[in-house]
């Protein structure tokens, strides 16, 4: 899955700074996007990750730092002198005008002969399927419908770049899971490099090749989504990217592939890092999907510990169990399927791999 | 008894609209059916008027050339006055938009401020301002760009300047209206498929704001078309619109049937004038077949 990208970067972005009056919203951003790659800015809301976009896009303009497109400087042109294409969040449909003029409209602008345009047109409606509502105003179209004819007018102008500015927050959930996967059919059948914003995890894992996790003006992480997944780096970046138990803790001993981590009465072992000494103070998360839960006692004692179910949460899917191993509690999360399900107040053995144990760095 | 209790229960949702319809139909509606009726009865030098139905006061004014000169004025002045102010009120409507806080509270204030300003006092200013050796002539003269009597204040242009300076505050506020409604991003949008500014305006700005376009027209065009007071402080009758004529044959020669058969033709020329607007408007921008979205 992970693909190694030799190519041209398309998108690169240089010590981006942005202030709104007092309030400093970009801190020197870097980012280099490649050909054909998508990346998402991910981050909550006001981490400037919308910012970064509209610079991008010139709707903006930066205090400090570069853009280049394809390797040529582009921030002092306007956003209609760039070949930037870009999907809004309410996908800024001109409601006056049926399909087929929007998705003309900016090959109109570029003043290309009727014909040609009628051609390209059809061609990129074919591709987001959506080939028999020319001639409907977009207030008659269903919302899923009314942003593939946004992608379909932002492509059409064949862009070195798409902008995607959290095209999906206006959808209900099921939509949204659909217009997610058509989104990544959509762009790889054009194969078009694209710079994609949200606030949803789920969402960045499902389209991108790589996440940049951003927070008060700057990416705190950037890597393949796998890779953030398995190895957050900071409780900022694993709680921006799902449920997990935040435990901290001492570390007692370091042995060449395992550390130990000595949590109230718990003692913890985690695959050994560089970033932890003994004696330290050090901060651990487990995702609640990691860990397992039995009625019996392991062989294996590292890493078990003995608790008492508290609550059943049933969410569908899966079950969540909160359990209580002395002072701590642990949230982990089961398929509703599977044969053993607890009740509240039984004692169970929880278990871990060692592996699950996430060494983050502790915030100040 | 049963069945108009329950009508008068079904319609008690309109009791709240009892005084307005009242006040309409009283003091709007019975003044228009009377004066409709009067312009169709006989003029008499004694009594005023004969209750003998007649179509001569409809033909006395569409016979004589010197009336349909009038009419011609009257709406030249109502379309000048309309173009003005549309033309000088949209980029300001559109920056109250754009800007916030403290500077567009001042923005709105001032233009409310001028309309508390009764229309009096501004035309008497304006009627200084453009007096023969008035301020104006005194300024150009200082600059040694005009000599001798300045022939303004009677003319066409000056009655056109103070209309649109009156009418300017109501334009721009209703033009404001319709620009915020207007998201910022469909013109972002329309920028990055490669439209110059222009082509944004044209394309997408007119076409959006045309509902405030057509109220605020409307609303000018009726109010200078019928403008009685700035003509007279103004112009006097070296400028004939209709609305002095109204004035004076019903105060000055008391021919009553003949005023309302003006008032009548000027009714109907704001009424159908205003109608064949919308018909054009909403079919250049398709109105009806598409909603905001």
């Amino acid at each position: 899955m992970i693909r190694e990208f030799v190519l041209e970067t398309i998108l690169q972005i240089k010590g981006l700074k942005k202030s709104f009056g007092a309030q400093q919203v970009l801190k020197s951003l870097n980012l280099e996007i490649r050909k054909g790659e998508v990346v998402t800015l991910l981050g909550p809301s006001g981490c400037g990750k919308t910012t970064t976009l509209h610079i991008a896009a010139g709707l903006l303009k930066a205090d400090a730092g570069e853009i280049f497109l394809r390797g040529a400087p582009v921030g002092h042109l306007p956003p209609q002198k760039r070949k930037v294409g870009m999907v809004f969040q309410r996908y800024a449909l001109f409601p006056h005008m049926t399909v087929y003029e929007n998705v003309a409209f900016g090959l109109r602008m570029m003043k290309m002969p009727s014909e040609q345009i009628r051609k390209e047109v059809y061609d990129i409606l074919d591709v987001v399927r959506l080939p028999d509502v020319t001639h409907k105003f977009p207030s008659q179209l269903s919302g899923g419908m009314q942003q593939r004819i946004a992608f379909a007018r932002a492509l059409v102008m064949k862009p070195d770049i798409l902008l995607l500015d959290e095209p999906f927050s206006n959808l209900d959930e099921k939509l949204r899971r659909e217009m997610e996967l058509e989104t990544r059919r959509i762009q790889q059948a054009v194969n078009i490099t694209t710079l994609f914003v949200t606030h949803n995890q789920e969402e960045a894992f499902v389209m991108s090749n790589r996440v940049a996790v951003m927070n008060a003006g700057q990416i705190v992480r950037i890597d393949s989504p796998r890779e953030i997944y398995r190895d957050p780096g900071s409780r900022f970046v694993c709680s921006f990217l799902g449920d997990a138990n935040y435990l901290e803790g001492r570390v007692t001993g370091v042995e060449s592939d395992t550390i130990f981590i000595r949590v109230n009465d718990l003692l913890l072992e985690a695959t050994s890092s560089s970033a932890v000494r003994e004696g330290g103070q050090v901060a651990v998360a487990i995702r609640p999907e990691r860990i397992k839960i039995s009625k019996n006692e392991s062989r294996d004692a590292r890493n078990v510990f003995n608790g008492v179910i508290s609550d059943v949460i049933f969410k569908g899917a899966s079950l969540s169990y909160r359990i209580k191993v002395g002072e701590i509690v642990f949230d982990v999360d089961k398929y509703s399927q599977e044969d053993d399900l607890f009740m509240v107040n039984d004692s169970v053995y929880l278990k871990f791999d060692k592996e699950a144990v996430l060494i983050l760095q502790i915030d100040n | 008894m049963k069945r108009i209790a329950t009508f008068v229960k079904s319609y008690k949702w309109m009791w709240p609209l009892i005084p307005a319809i009242g006040l309409i139909a009283v003091f709007f509606v019975l003044p228009m059916i009377h004066l409709f009726r009067l312009s169709f009865l006989k003029y008499d030098p004694n009594q005023i008027y004969l209750p003998i139905y007649t179509l001569e006061n409809f033909v006395k004014f569409f016979g004589d050339i010197y009336f349909w000169n009038m009419i011609w004025v009257t709406i030249k002045v109502g379309l000048l006055t309309t173009v003005g102010v549309i033309v000088l009120g949209y980029p300001v409507a559109y920056y109250l938009t754009q800007c916030y806080g403290i500077e567009r509270t001042l923005l709105t204030v001032g233009f409310l401020m001028s309309l508390f300003v009764t229309m009096l006092v501004t035309t008497l200013g304006w009627a200084i301002l453009f007096l023969p050796y008035g301020l104006i002539q005194q300024f150009l003269e200082m600059f040694g760009l005009i000599a001798g009597r300045l022939q303004f204040i009677k003319t066409v242009t000056a009655l056109v300047i103070v209309l649109i300076h009156i009418h300017l505050p109501y334009a721009i506020l209703i033009l404001a209206a319709s620009i915020q409604a207007v998201p910022e991003e469909k013109m972002q949008a329309a920028r990055m498929l490669g439209a110059p500014n222009y082509k944004v305006f044209l394309n997408i700005m007119i076409p959006l704001t045309m509902p405030g376009i057509v109220s605020s027209t409307t609303l000018i065009f009726m109010l200078a078309v019928s403008s009685y007071l700035v003509p007279v402080l103004i112009t006097g009758y070296s400028v004939r619109v209709l609305p002095i004529a109204i004035w004076s044959y019903t105060s000055e020669l008391l021919n009553w049937p003949f005023a309302a058969a003006i008032s009548v033709v000027l009714f109907v020329i704001t009424a159908v004038g205003t109608y064949l607007f919308l018909v054009v408007t909403n079919w250049m921008t398709k109105r009806g077949q598409w909603e905001m979205v």
